[in-house]
């Protein structure tokens, strides 16, 4: 059954990021894939100056190649928590995704702090072994961003 | 606090002092002329949107004539948040608490049952609604930019601003404008330690890789600091294109952060299409005390800096592009969001760097630091990057609007 599956592949990749395997991460997006987080405020208002914007592959590798190399940002374990799926309409060959999503980053001491409530809305590519990602809007509620966004969410 | 006399040496227990933050309030955020807003937010009669000047609320609206107002966002009544909505559009502004109604002159238009029940309870007799009022801001607006101050007698705002920062507003804003969306950033410091990195030249082409690795801003490029008579506003500039690559790699060679190999798969999002009518590529525009005008190639916005106590501010960024701005160009501004703002490739490092600060010297309040890069003395603008002199420009105003009135 499809949800069953979708379930699978999104609560596997979304552990792939807390233990900071970038690699595996981004694996399962197309070359010609989206990936951006944006700000509800923005969604409402209708404006769409995004958080970070990926309209390729090749600039998600640039974000991780960059956080690798040079950024400088908080020491941290990034923990997410994936709730249930909602998928559009099932049958097609790419399904349309919403997942309502919880990040708490941990830092070197061991206090938890909330960083992310909101929703991933994805366009998943049903290849019958797994999934690719095509689209990825990552929808920031609380975003009055704390600190800073580095870490890929 | 204790500061030298070239301001080269300030106590940190500047950034941690409560007593100091309520001064600060009274006199800097009441008296200066701060940023309110960008005209292109509020374009219709009866648009309004609320902001924190420093920390003090205020409603901003453009009134029936076209006029733009702005005053404190408080019932005179009894102290409620009066427009409780981040934005929108009114033909006045009533309290839900008990219904007292204003114009969008700020002005006191009614009050219900003001004659109570057949004349018991209501108003008191000698009330007298035509002398209540919101307190008002004076609100000018430069080349689109709205500001406004607390204080009747401040000099006019063109005076304020000084002619560099008029003209350098002029450039940014030398064609109608269009908001393309906000972003918004909470950093867990002092507000002080942001102006500190915003006028640190220095700071651009060391902690931010990225900008040192893909030329947007090397020491070497024709460039520098600019300041006004009074030290306070900072124009930090750009030429890209202008460094000498062997020179380059002779200055980075003990620096770890230049990465003469690091080559992006993916690099549209640092070209440049020149737009803005001067030379610089890269502009940051300081305004005392509370905002910055950026130009990183072709990602335009102002960041507006409002306070969450002694500890933490809001960063609140305001995107625009111009109105006759082509598809692509509005993509490629849509693209370069990746390197500003809170998840910047550049500018992430910033929200880091104060904190890093600010928790470091909380437990040595009379310690200080050392703002020496550029030179001691003179408080002077330097043709290169390798300086932080305006640092020590901002605490010189600083202290001239904090020790003359506690002496007064």
């Amino acid at each position: 059954m499809v949800l069953a599956r979708v379930i699978a592949f999104l609560s596997a990749h979304a552990q792939r990021l807390d233990v900071g395997d970038f690699d595996a991460w981004m694996a399962p997006f197309e070359e010609g894939a989206t990936y951006q987080i944006v700000s509800a405020e923005n969604l409402r208002l209708g404006m769409d100056m995004p958080l970070l914007l990926a309209s390729s592959k090749n600039m998600i590798r640039d974000r991780i190649l960059s956080l690798r190399e040079a950024n400088i940002y908080n020491i941290h374990v990034d923990h997410h928590v994936l709730g249930l799926p909602v998928i559009e309409e099932e049958g097609g060959a790419v399904l349309k995704v919403h997942t309502p999503i919880v990040v708490h980053q941990i830092d070197q001491d061991g206090v938890a702090t909330l960083f992310c409530v909101g929703r991933y809305d994805d366009e998943l590519v049903d290849e019958g072994e797994s999934f690719a990602i095509r689209r990825r809007e990552v929808v920031f509620e609380n975003f009055g961003i704390r600190r800073l966004l580095a870490t890929p969410v | 606090m204790k500061h030298n006399d070239d301001f080269s040496s300030v106590q940190y227990g500047i950034f941690h002092s409560q007593e100091i933050y309520e001064l600060e309030r009274d006199l800097i955020f009441s008296k200066a002329w701060t940023y309110l807003c960008l005209e292109a937010e509020i374009p219709n009669p009866g648009d309004f949107l609320t902001a924190e000047i420093g920390d003090i609320p205020v409603l901003v609206n453009r009134r029936e004539d076209g006029v733009i107002t702005a005053f404190e966002n408080r019932c005179m009544h009894r102290g409620t948040k009066l427009r409780r909505e981040n934005r929108g559009n009114a033909a006045d502004h009533t309290c839900v608490y008990h219904q007292w109604c204003y114009s969008l002159d700020g002005r006191l238009t009614s009050v219900p049952f003001p004659r109570g029940v057949r004349g018991v309870g209501g108003l008191p007799a000698d009330f007298d609604k035509s002398k209540v009022r919101l307190p008002p801001m004076r609100v000018e607006v430069m080349h689109g930019v709205v500001f406004g101050t607390f204080d009747p007698d401040n000099v006019p705002l063109e005076e304020y601003l000084g002619p560099e920062i008029v003209a350098r507003l002029g450039n940014l804003f030398f064609k109608p404008i269009e908001i393309i969306g906000y972003q918004r950033q909470r950093v867990f410091g002092n507000w002080k330690l942001y102006n500190e990195n915003l006028r640190d030249l220095n700071h651009g082409s060391l902690l931010h890789m990225f900008h040192a690795t893909f030329g947007l801003a090397r020491p070497n490029q024709v460039g520098g600091s600019m300041m006004d008579a009074k030290r306070r506003h900072n124009i930090s500039r750009k030429v890209m294109g202008t460094d000498d690559k062997s020179l380059t790699v002779e200055l980075y060679k003990d620096v770890k952060s230049y990465q003469e190999d690091f080559v992006l798969s993916d690099p549209s999002i640092l070209k440049y299409t020149p737009e803005i009518p001067h030379e610089e590529s890269l502009i940051i525009a300081s305004v005392f005390p509370n905002v910055i005008f950026q130009q990183i190639t072709n990602s335009l916005c102002s960041r507006q800096i409002r306070l969450r106590g002694v500890d933490e501010f809001e960063l609140y960024w305001t995107y625009y592009g111009f109105k006759d701005d082509t598809p692509e160009m509005r993509e490629h501004r849509r693209r370069q969001a990746n390197l500003v703002g809170p998840g910047g490739l550049i500018s992430m490092e910033d929200g880091e760097a104060v904190q890093l600060v600010h928790e470091q010297t909380r437990s040595r309040l009379e310690e200080s630091s050392q703002i020496i890069i550029g030179g001691r003395g003179e408080i002077k603008d330097l043709p290169v990057g390798v300086t932080e002199i305006p640092v020590r420009g901002f605490w010189s105003y600083y202290f001239e609007l904090m020790d003359s009135a506690q002496s007064a």
